[in-house]
């Protein structure tokens, strides 16, 4: 009962995560979720409307064609002397459309994980949330201000890059508002950092507390609370205005004065 | 690699205005000799050096026919340029503020402009290593060498092909990144650099003064990213009196100044002069890969 199973889409990040996981746990099995944008998308619709996500699409296609190709070099960089490979043959893996199916559930019941970690899935429904004692979930976000995507992000857009981080907390069926156990901030470099480094730094920050929380789930000892001093609040993908206001408050933090207040 | 920063200015006066505008721009003339002052003691405060372009006829103490003396002529450059704590270039540009792409300049005025202007730097005791050709017309490259000069200063290579004139001016009102250039493209010969222009901090006269401040350091500001983020090189320039005319123009210059400062200590940007850029440029190409 003390492997770990790992819930996670395929991504430089999830490898990351995995590899520094294997290197510290007993991982039966690594189960990856294909993506599922045509669902998030109809889901948006359904909730945001046609206008603001059609705003969304257009900043993810600048995010493509711009920052993207202009962070990478950036992330190469943080990411060298990281273990970033797929971690495919060494360790059990299985590709499934999503976390919810059966074949997860059958996984779980014959694992027996002591603690499944779950990393970008879609939300995880309540019968599969029952075949194992604990779900941690690593999130680019301080909980409850950053909930949703790109904490970070949206951190540095509401003024307050002091809330750029990561939380590691337990999986219930909302969406990241489990009990936190651990969570780790992170300075952000208004003249390097971007859109797509952020995320980046935010797991590299988040790697010890992550293997610290996992450690004190499996031995009993893990304390989650809940912050009451933040109010509550989910995110979704930028649109272009907001992300010409990232990238004001950016420009902000690059005065010497505001310097100090983001380290 | 950081990103290198150059800023070159033509020091010209009035040589290189013609005749008949020089009555509008009196008061700018009149007043460029502060303006310089002014320049000379920001760079002092950012300890940012600069390349200055000086028409060698600027140098010689007197007359040479043309009056207001003070338009044509201006020794106390040399005091204020040594005296700066910046360590300025004292670089050339020309003799007497020819044209290259005039008919009457043939290779042979040519020579003699460049050994005038070799005789004036001699006489003073400077190093003349840059040339800024006067109106960035371009010629008679193979000649520098012999002169002991390693750099001169290219046209900007951007997105609507240096041509003067309304996309010109769009370009500088919408603020567009600035062109930086990778250093191991810039050999134009064995002991000859071409570094060319990234923006030229365009004046606030005349209808310019419809192009917003903002985007001026816009344009420098994304230029200076692009230079840092691919270790390439980013070259403003400009004439003195295109800071003038406008108080805010000095104020904008300085919050480009600023701007340079900071990521400059932050150790991801090299300032050089022209000359400097230019041994760095001809060092990478002699040891390859040594430079990474």
């Amino acid at each position: 009962m003390s492997g770990l199973v790992i819930l996670a889409t395929r991504s430089e990040t999830s490898y990351l995560l995995i590899n520094h996981l294997a290197a510290r746990f007993d991982v039966s099995m690594v189960v990856f979720e294909r993506p599922r944008q045509s669902k998030m998308l109809r889901h948006r619709l359904r909730k945001l409307g046609p206008r603001a996500v059609a705003a969304q699409l257009a900043f993810l296609g600048y995010d493509r064609l711009v920052i993207k190709p202009r962070s990478r070099a950036r992330n190469a960089a943080l990411l060298a002397g990281h273990d970033c490979r797929p971690p495919d043959s060494k360790i059990d893996v299985l590709d499934v459309d999503s976390v919810n199916s059966a074949e997860v559930a059958e996984v779980l019941r014959e694992k027996r994980p002591g603690a499944v970690v779950v990393s970008g899935t879609g939300i995880i429904a309540r019968r599969i949330l029952a075949c194992a004692p604990a779900f941690v979930n690593i999130h680019v976000g301080i909980t409850p201000r950053y909930r949703g995507v790109h904490g970070g992000f949206w951190a540095v857009y509401e003024g307050r890059p002091d809330l750029v981080g990561t939380t590691i907390h337990l999986v219930d069926p909302g969406v990241d508002t489990g009990e936190v156990l651990a969570q780790a901030t992170i300075a952000v470099d208004p003249f390097t950092d971007t859109y797509r480094t952020l995320p980046v730094k935010q797991y590299l920050g988040a790697l010890d507390s992550m293997a610290r929380a996992v450690r004190e789930v499996l031995d009993g000892r893990a304390r989650p609370f809940q912050r009451t001093d933040l109010e509550s609040k989910q995110w979704y993908s930028p649109t272009p205005s907001e992300y010409l206001r990232f990238l004001r408050e950016m420009r902000r933090l690059r005065q010497p004065e505001q310097q100090a207040a983001a380290l | 690699m950081p990103g290198i920063c150059i800023i070159s200015i033509d020091m010209e006066l009035a040589w290189g205005t013609n005749a008949e505008d020089l009555p509008a721009l009196a008061r700018i003339f009149d007043e460029e000799p502060q303006v310089i002052r002014r320049i000379i003691d920001l760079f002092d405060i950012y300890r940012i050096p600069a390349t200055w372009a000086v028409v060698g006829r600027l140098l010689l103490p007197n007359g040479h026919g043309r009056t207001p003396e003070r338009w044509y002529s201006a020794p106390y450059l040399l005091d204020w340029l040594g005296g700066a704590r910046a360590g300025h270039e004292i670089g050339t540009h020309t003799f007497s503020h020819v044209y290259a792409h005039d008919r009457a300049t043939t290779r042979e005025v040519w020579k003699e402009e460049l050994r005038a202007a070799a005789e004036v730097s001699e006489q003073f005791g400077i190093l003349m290593r840059s040339i800024v050709y006067p109106r960035n017309q371009i010629a008679y490259l193979d000649l520098l060498p012999s002169f002991g000069i390693i750099a001169y200063r290219g046209l900007e290579q951007n997105w609507y092909g240096h041509r003067l004139g309304a996309l010109h001016f769009l370009d500088r009102a919408a603020g567009t990144p600035a062109p930086t250039y990778a250093p191991r493209t810039l050999l134009a010969g064995d002991r000859l650099v071409n570094l060319p222009a990234s923006q030229f901090l365009i004046g606030s006269n005349g209808p310019r003064r419809l192009i917003p401040h903002s985007s001026r350091i816009r344009q420098a500001r994304l230029g200076l990213d692009r230079a840092v983020r691919r270790g390439e090189i980013y070259h403003l320039w400009f004439h003195p009196f295109n800071l003038g005319g406008d108080p805010r123009m000095l104020d904008t210059f300085e919050r480009i100044l600023r701007h340079v400062s900071l990521r400059r200590d932050r150790e991801d940007l090299a300032v050089m002069t022209m000359a400097q850029a230019a041994d760095h440029v001809l060092a990478g190409a002699g040891l390859p890969g040594e430079h990474q």
